[in-house]
């Protein structure tokens, strides 16, 4: 028997002891669905190592953390303490409203049947364990105090769970758990917008009951009709605005007149070009992002303030307007992440791609246009040179071997603060101010110029008194993660112990109530923790034996557990 | 069958008859079910991509097949095999795949599986069922670890033996 021969037995035993091939129709179908009437998407040539293709639908909702205000909230809300609640599960009818496509629900008890309703409609849905929600084509519903959901075609939701907690006695909450079976779905909450794709989970909430709990749903409902109504606003104005950006992207040249300024001339035009990406990054409405951008700077570092005046977990009427004005506009910018996705630029999955050099240079353009401060023409040749040299370096950090999965994201979020820092230092004051409006770099993700929406997907916080209490619950996250047993566990959580204590870097900030309620970190904790979160799994690595799936789980972790220090 | 373009529908129903193959094939090669997962996509998108045009059954497969080692191939630095043992590669998976994906071989070793006693059913349940490393395995069974990678390896060639005599038996 040969090597190969031993290989083949041994991949099928693995087989045969659970490592199942899964069900690929659906993912292939949205990819086909997603580049309908279009060119297929671009996928990077040749993908390096760590690289695993980004699904293209999967990228773009990856996307949606662009800037996610309401993920910042939607975090709190799901890690919000039950304290002495108890829970029970029970069947109840739910009230679901189509409001565009058809919906089928599936009811999968004795004597109940499959029944389809075609929008607009009123239904019940029964929030049994195993019972289905169905979309062939895209659809829109509300689903009664839960929210609403667009799901995009061929989507399929099952029913895992419906629970009630109860605190002394009285009703205080309701939580529905749905798996994506197939196809991919964007859930409207109250503070929090999720989106999932097949395998994925949804954990929805709401709060029927309590002293104030008539007011928060009609509150919560209001506020879903205004999210929808700005939904279905924000298509008609992103088809319209991509109807003039086809019509204004070709520029025409007159050759009587010397060419113009690219603002002045053609505003969806690239101030800063690269032919490899060129071709699908023109697709792009520039003006668009800039307008977009220039608008949202101010609004996050409010949103992040009154973030952090939260009262008793709740943000104010203010706060919730702002959330869905930032829902909004970032809506805007995610509509462009296809074109950078199908660009194939290099970088740790769509927000990398978004924080691309290239992308971030025309981004930045055209934002300053938008704030009335362009760039002059010394500053753009000034800026091109630094877009072509970090390119480059982004390039080689993608094409580049390494052991750990977060070594890329490391080496690239480093890259790209030395980019931004760099670019900054070429801006007049007032341009400075445009992009970084005043507070915006305080905290991880309130800037839309930074490394922070690169690693916010990936940051898991944890709130310790110490490294041993780090160590604690980061080994048994890690355990989970990568299934060791219990005495492996324990050497984990030694070295983990042991090199984070050794660490003060980490320890020396106590944490605020902003970030350990709404994960808004401070500047630099993140990367920080990164780094010697690579030194810990190398170390683990080394001195703990491990099976090589465990290695190999370990080398492609993605999470960063971040250490935040209890006052 | 005549040779035509496809469309997408026909990737859809290709996926369905072939996605099975083509992944388990991934794995083979030693793709991780994540990247089996990934490049599996990749290579049926690669059917509208590539000027495919569908054949006989067999030939869509070995189409497939040289897609996805291609991929795989490129998602290393460095070709983590020779070209030239393209030819065992592909002797030694069709000989298990044959004309079913590898059903009928792996409903065999699942019967050999059962037939194990021992060290080598033991070997077998630690390292494949339970996950457990060569060191651990080898302190249960009073072993050094390239003892445990002997064991393993004889046990996987008295299967490979055992598929063989139920597939000819069959």
């Amino acid at each position: 028997m040969n090597d190969w021969e031993d290989r083949v037995v041994d991949a099928s035993l693995q087989e045969l002891h659970g490592s199942k091939p899964p069900d690929l129709s659906a993912r292939v179908l949205l990819a086909l669905q997603e580049q309908k009437g279009g060119p297929l998407p671009t996928l990077r040539e040749p993908p390096p190592a760590r690289r695993r293709t980004v699904r293209l639908v999967e990228a773009l909702l990856a996307a949606a953390a662009v800037v996610a205000a309401a993920w910042f909230l939607g975090g709190y809300m799901a890690e919000s303490p039950a304290g002495s609640q108890q829970t029970e599960v029970a069947t109840v009818e739910l009230e679901v409203r189509v409001v565009e496509g058809t919906l089928e629900c599936a009811d999968i008890r004795p004597g109940r049947a499959t029944v389809r309703h075609a929008a607009p409609a009123l239904a019940t849905f029964a929030a049994h364990p195993g019972n289905r929600l169905r979309c062939e084509a895209r659809c829109l519903a509300q689903v009664g105090p839960f929210g609403s959901f667009a799901a995009e075609p061929h989507t399929e939701l099952e029913v895992k769970s419906m629970e009630f907690s109860r605190k002394q006695g009285v009703l205080v909450a309701s939580t529905l758990t749905l798996g994506v079976i197939t196809g991919a779905v964007t859930w409207h909450a109250f503070t929090r917008t999720d989106v999932a794709v097949a395998g994925d989970v949804l954990r929805l909430e709401a709060a029927p009951g309590g002293a104030s709990g008539a007011a928060m749903l009609a509150e919560n409902e209001r506020l879903r009709q205004r999210v929808l109504e700005l939904e279905r606003q924000n298509e008609v104005l992103q088809t319209q605005a991509s109807r003039t950006g086809v019509a204004a992207a070709p520029p025409v040249e007159t050759p009587k007149e010397p060419p113009a300024e690219p603002e002045a001339k053609t505003p969806n035009a690239m101030a800063f070009t690269d032919p490899k990406f060129d071709a699908a990054l023109s697709g792009i409405d520039w003006k668009l992002v800039g307008d977009v951008t220039n608008e949202m700077g101010p609004m996050l570092v409010q949103l992040a303030a009154l973030a952090g005046e939260m009262k008793n977990g709740e943000l104010s009427k203010e706060g919730m307007a702002l959330a869905i004005k930032v829902t909004e506009l970032n809506g805007k910018l995610v509509a462009q992440v296809p074109a950078m996705l199908q660009a194939g630029l290099p970088g740790y999955e769509a927000n990398g791609a978004y924080t691309h050099p290239l992308v971030t240079a025309n981004t930045l353009s055209s934002t300053l246009a938008a704030a009335g401060q362009p760039l002059t023409d010394a500053q753009r040749a000034t800026m091109s040179g630094l877009v072509r040299t970090f390119s480059i370096e982004n390039q080689s950090i993608s094409d580049a071997s390494r052991e750990f999965d977060l070594e890329y994201l490391l080496a690239e979020t480093e890259m790209k603060d030395r980019f931004y820092r760099e670019m900054s230092t070429l801006l007049t004051p007032e341009q400075y101010r445009a992009m970084y409006p005043e507070g915006s770099q305080s905290n991880d993700g309130v800037s839309l110029f930074g490394t922070g929406i690169v690693t916010r997907p990936y940051t898991e916080v944890v709130p310790a008194a110490n490294a041993a209490d780090f160590a604690r619950i980061a080994s048994n996250k890690i355990s989970e993660s990568i299934g060791l047993d219990e005495a492996t566990a324990t050497k984990v959580r030694g070295v983990i112990e042991r090199m984070t204590g050794a660490s003060p870097e980490l320890w020396q900030d106590p944490a605020d109530s902003a970030e350990t309620r709404l994960k808004f970190l401070k500047r630099g904790r993140t990367p920080a923790a990164l780094r010697r979160q690579i030194e810990v799994m190398r170390e683990i690595e080394r001195s703990v034996s491990l099976t090589p799936e465990q290695k190999k789980q370990l080398r492609s972790m993605k999470k960063i557990l971040v250490p935040l220090p209890k006052r | 069958m005549s040779s035509r373009t496809i469309e997408h529908q026909d990737v859809v129903r290709l996926v369905q008859q072939h996605q099975v193959e083509v992944w388990r094939y991934l794995r083979f090669l030693g793709a991780s079910n994540e990247l089996a997962d990934d490049l599996a996509q990749e290579t049926f998108l690669q059917l509208l991509r590539a000027p495919f045009v569908e054949r006989a059954p067999a030939a869509t497969v070995a189409w497939l097949r040289t897609v996805a080692r291609s991929r795989y191939v490129k998602s290393f630095r460095r070709p983590p095999f020779a070209l030239t043992e393209v030819e065992t590669i592909e002797a030694a998976w069709t000989g298990f795949a044959r004309d079913d994906a590898g059903h009928e071989s792996l409903e065999a070793l699942r019967g050999c599986v059962q037939q194990l006693d021992g060290r080598a059913r033991e070997v077998v349940r630690l390292h494949y069922e339970e996950r457990r490393s060569r060191r651990d395995i080898g302190e249960r069974l009073g072993l050094g670890e390239d003892g445990v990678k002997s064991l393993l390896r004889r046990t996987r060639s008295i299967l490979r033996e055992c598929i063989e005599r139920r597939r000819k038996g069959a």
